[in-house]
């Protein structure tokens, strides 16, 4: 009967797992698929698309898990997803993953995806989380009364899954039968409903329900007004925009009569021990308005100091070994191929320790981070720091991410996936490289020990309050231009608390980071090579390479910092690595004569001596006050490293937000940098 | 169900902590309210508001989800008090 059951590819089935977030959907789908699993995106949009395969009976699956959403409304990218793949790409089957622990929620989106009439099967999941709740469902008459077969699961504990893939088998490809009582709004609304259908009979896409478009249309979706005003002339959609009620209660008829379905079925399958709030003494703790904060700061410090110290032995591991890498290259190509030998021991083998001791805290922040996504703490933490975040204009949710980036920018953006709403996520991203990392930190503590001895604090407040003034200015700046639109604050499930399922976190953090490393590393090999080349060619030396040549070019812009060339080159250099920029310092100022590329001489200052005395004193005589001024404060906002470049790229996945954000850093580095060294001018002679 | 009506309406961000209430109509752009339709907060619904201080986001209880509520978003939900228990 169904077209798709006619199109389907020979020994290949879609089945495609929706499920609103927090029911356990990834569990399910790793189970199901193994270690058969392709990561990619949707087409054209920053959302993660997994997809896997699994045999059974010597037929193959195609499993395409949808992203996490409560309904199938226009409200976000990731909801249009689900809901264009579930009507365009008609899967033969959906899965549909239900929390059983929490019914009344997760039943919602299984309400909307009945009006579709398409294959489906619940996976009622959590089964073991239900129990200890005192809830006791009748299976059978569950499933009678819902229409389609329900399969009971504890996923975390693999229990259900060999049902469930046999289920699969049995259903795909059949569809659900549309049924009278679900789910549409009785009195008034009826009738209003049985209109609209009459009015846009004839116009409604082939691919689409008819009842559903009328649904949609009630409840006002922007998707679905949009589309049947393309579909239809002007005069006959001025009909039915004039029958849509004005204010929000056709959302509310529709959103009620789902309710009620779903009430419905639950009276007739549920007993409830009893159904009040359970709130555990951590649960209390962690909500507390003090307490809740010192342990949210306790925790996020926990990770990171524990992130840091695992990387910072990696790297004291392997910093041998990469010396004698060195060496090796240089003995064994040095003469017969010396620009070879000179890029891989100056270019690739420096990089590749740096970024390994960085990958190494990046992983360790992600593996902590989805620790306590998966035992629910996070959005209680998340709950605590909205107090604190909404004043910037930033989600509670961003507050982990942003702190990571005290130890690595890359590790916040990475980290700001854990943001569900895309706007948000996008802003934090952009906003993350506003914290200061210890590059930053480093360059930014020893040009203030040199040039302002007595007055350091002053300089170390000012720039505290330039960096919170300028966050804010970003974070508002970009709520009226490229993120405007109606701000839709925090409505955030608070999951129930459960034991950590250690193979979901492993996999899906092991999964997002070598996707990351594999899509964002060619970026960032592609410029390393660059940034090695520029720095090495002509001559070999950075003194007088092409770099040096980029400096000089763009001096007259640098003079308006009272910045001549070689402090100019320096704040490029930063791009590379902002340790870097104290390096190339040494070397364009001829305090420290050595030879080769950039890349090659942070090797051999991989702990760099910071407080030198002599290059304090040689600087402090050729810079003044107010172009060292302005170095710290071009320095604090520029654009951040290569690699946290790369990993913008690889989170927004958009060339034009990744170049934009770029841009915007560079014009706020020159501007800070100008009024920086003007207001030096007043206070510093010299 | 056992109720009884207080009969005074007000914005869920000035209940108090562990008060019941039923949602009487929620105000706000449509995205706002499809987004809380799909967890829970429609009209008639009850709610019981585990945490409220006065500041900051709320925490509710929908007789099944806990929920954290901005505090903007709070001020859109009209309720009524209401000794109320899940049904």
């Amino acid at each position: 009967m169904s077209a798709n059951e006619l199109s389907r590819p020979a020994g290949e089935i879609t089945v495609a797992i929706a499920g609103q977030p927090n029911t356990g959907k990834s569990t399910v789908f790793n189970f199901l698929t193994g270690s058969n699993q392709h990561v990619g995106n949707w087409p054209g949009i920053t959302v993660e698309k997994k997809e896997g395969r699994f045999v059974r009976d010597g037929i193959s699956y195609r499993v395409v898990d949808l992203p996490g959403t409560y309904s199938l409304s226009a409200n976000s990218k990731e909801e249009m997803i689900a809901r264009d793949f579930v009507i365009k790409q008609a899967p033969d089957l959906i899965v549909v993953v239900v929390d059983a622990s929490q019914l009344t929620r997760s039943l919602y989106l299984v309400a909307e995806m009945m009006s579709l009439g398409a294959p489906m099967i619940l996976a009622l999941n959590m089964m073991d989380v239900a129990e200890k709740k005192g809830l006791a469902i009748d299976l059978g008459a569950f499933e009678k009364s819902i229409g389609v077969p329900v399969v009971p699961m504890t996923a975390s504990k693999r229990i259900g899954i060999d049902v469930l893939s046999e289920s699969i088998a049995k259903r795909a490809g059949v569809r659900t039968p549309l049924l009278e009582t679900c789910c549409n709004p009785d009195g008034e609304y009826a009738d209003l409903l049985q209109r609209l259908q009459n009015t846009i009979k004839g116009y409604v896409p082939e691919d689409y329900r008819i009842g559903w478009v009328a649904q949609k249309l009630l409840e006002e979706d922007s998707g679905m007004i949009d589309l049947m005003q393309k579909q239809m002339d002007e005069q006959k959609w001025q009909s039915v925009r004039k029958m849509l009620p004005d204010d929000n209660r056709g959302a509310f008829a529709v959103a009620r009569a789902r309710y009620d379905w779903i009430h419905n079925i639950l009276a007739n399958s549920v007993v409830r021990e009893k159904n009040e709030v359970h709130r555990s003494l951590f649960d209390k703790v962690a909500t507390n308005l003090l307490s809740g904060t010192i342990l949210g700061m306790v925790v996020t410090l926990t990770g990171f100091v524990l992130a840091v110290i695992i990387a910072f032995g990696c790297v004291v591991m392997i910093h041998p070994l990469a010396a004698n890498g060195i060496q090796m290259v240089q003995n064994t190509a040095g003469q017969s191929l010396p620009l070879l030998a000179d890029f891989i021991a100056q270019g690739v083998i420096p990089a590749l320790s740096m970024i390994f001791g960085v990958s190494v805290f990046i992983f360790g922040i992600m593996l902590f981070t989805s620790f306590l996504e998966d035992i629910g703490y996070l959005p209680r933490m998340a709950y605590i720091a909205d107090m604190f975040m909404s004043r910037i204009g930033l989600p509670g949710k961003s507050f982990m991410p942003l702190f990571m980036g005290f130890g690595c920018n890359i590790a916040s953006v990475m980290g700001c996936r854990v943001i569900e709403s895309t706007r948000q996520r996008f802003k934090t991203i952009i906003i993350a490289s506003h914290v200061p990392c210890p590059g930053v930190m480093v360059t930014i503590a020893f040009m203030i020990g040199i040039f302002f001895g007595p007055v350091a604090p002053v300089i170390v407040v000012a720039a505290t309050v330039a960096l919170l003034v300028q966050t804010y200015i970003t974070s508002r700046l970009l709520d009226h231009t490229v993120l405007r639109g109606a701000e839709t604050g925090m409505i955030m499930e608070l999951p129930p608390y459960h034991m950590p399922n250690w193979q979901t976190i492993w996999a899906h953090v092991w999964r997002r980071f070598t996707s990351f490393v594999q899509k964002a590393g060619s970026l960032i090999a592609f410029i390393i090579a660059v940034i090695w080349a520029l720095s090495y060619f002509p001559n070999g030396n950075m003194v007088d390479s092409y770099l040096a040549v980029v400096g000089k070019a763009f001096e007259p812009l640098g003079m308006l910092m009272g910045m001549d060339w070689r402090l100019l080159t320096c704040l490029f250099v930063a791009f590379f690595s902002k340790e870097a920029a104290l390096i190339a310092i040494a070397v364009l100022y001829g305090i420290q004569i050595e030879e080769g590329a950039l890349t090659g001489l942070m090797m051999d200052n991989i702990f760099p001596e910071v407080g030198n005395d002599a290059v304090g004193r040689f600087l402090a005589g050729n810079v003044s006050r107010p172009s060292a001024l302005a170095f710290i404060f071009a320095l604090l906002f520029s654009i951040p490293c290569y690699a946290t470049v790369g990993a913008i790229y690889y989170e927004t996945k958009s060339l034009k937000w990744t170049i934009g954000s770029a841009i915007y850093y560079t014009t706020l580095s020159l501007v800070w940098g100008i009024a920086a060294y003007h207001v030096g001018l007043l206070f510093f002679t010299s | 169900m056992n109720m009884k009506a207080v009969n005074e309406d007000m914005s869920l961000d000035r209940m108090k902590s562990g008060s019941w209430a039923v949602i009487q109509s929620i105000s706000g752009d449509k995205k706002f309210v499809r987004r809380a339709a799909g967890r829970g907060f429609t009209p008639e619904a009850a709610l019981l508001v585990i945490q409220n201080f006065g500041i900051g986001p709320l925490i509710v209880f929908l007789c099944d989800t806990q929920v954290a509520l901005g505090r903007g978003e709070a001020k859109k939900i009209i309720v009524r008090r209401q000794q109320h228990e899940c049904e």
